[in-house]
């Protein structure tokens, strides 16, 4: 993923801290703005993986099932708390 | 059986020593919405889960809570590492220092410490996964709030991550629940019982 790159390029010119810091926030609010356009948030019924459909009963509760088609680099993933761009900003992200 | 890994999940960083921010996290070490109440929760309710894939994934995430614990212990440590009986008091946190010192122990954000009352465990697969579901929103809040609560960039990275893994794992425990209503579903017995169809 481009990000990958860009925050590679920024570890290695070696910035301050806080100049890096302000850059990753600024990549995440631009990444939430990207996937809300890219309908990514996986509140629609656009999932092939939704199999629940099918046999859903009333008073019980169920999830979409995930669809495991995007990853981050381990790097990204251990940074964000999550492999997966499909599970991250789901909630608003706490600042 | 556990395997023990000699680090934290992730790294816990801080700027710099605050004993009254580390009196407000220690609720995620002790507190109802805890890891210490995640990982036992969870590691106890898997015996009387329904299937192995379902068993499997609440001994992974009460394996994962045990991991959180320790990084929330960490954290607590260094937010109150140098800190004198005098910036303890200051901080609000004199009553620590006098029972505890610079040790750690199970309490919320008020001093209450920890109690079995905090989990649960009916045995009744849909019952148990829908608490664990509402005790990882809980838990997502209460990082929520705390994170509201610090000015800390690191502290907030590390926070924030926590918070994640809480989003992570009520898909993971919804996703089970799914699988585990369509197993209910098909059977004809309910926790053990032979169900009139």
């Amino acid at each position: 993923m481009k990000r990958n790159v860009d925050d590679a390029q920024v570890e290695e010119k070696g910035e301050r801290a806080e100049e890096k810091d302000e850059r990753i926030e600024e990549n995440d609010e631009q990444e939430e703005l990207e996937r809300d356009n890219m309908n990514m948030w996986n509140m629609n019924d656009t999932c092939n993986c939704q199999k629940t459909s099918a046999k859903m009963m009333l008073a019980h509760a169920y999830v979409p099932w995930q669809c495991y088609d995007e990853a981050f680099s381990p790097q990204e993933a251990l940074k964000k708390g999550t492999l997966f761009p499909s599970l991250y900003g789901v909630y608003p992200i706490p600042r | 059986m556990w395997i023990y890994e000699k680090s934290l999940e992730r790294p816990v960083k801080i700027s710099r020593p605050d004993p009254a921010f580390a009196k407000l996290v220690i609720t995620q070490y002790g507190g109802p919405d805890g890891e210490l109440s995640a990982s036992l929760r969870y590691l106890n309710q898997r015996y009387s889960m329904p299937t192995d894939k379902a068993k499997a994934l609440l001994t992974d995430i009460g394996t994962e809570e045990l991991a959180h614990m320790e990084m929330i212990a960490a954290l607590v440590y260094k937010l109150i590492e140098g800190a004198d009986p005098k910036d303890m008091e200051a901080a609000g946190w004199g009553g620590q220092y006098a029972q505890h010192n610079h040790g750690l122990f199970w309490t919320d954000a008020n001093g209450v410490p920890w109690s079995a009352k905090y989990i649960a465990c009916l045995g009744d697969p849909i019952t148990d996964l829908a608490e664990n579901m509402a005790a990882e929103q809980k838990a997502r809040t209460t990082y929520e709030h705390l994170i509201d609560l610090t000015d800390d960039p690191c502290v907030k990275d590390t926070l924030r991550f926590l918070w994640q893994r809480e989003v992570v794992h009520f898909q993971r425990f919804g996703e089970c629940l799914n699988d585990v209503q369509e197993h209910m579903s098909k059977m004809n017995t309910w926790c053990g019982y032979e169900m009139r169809k």
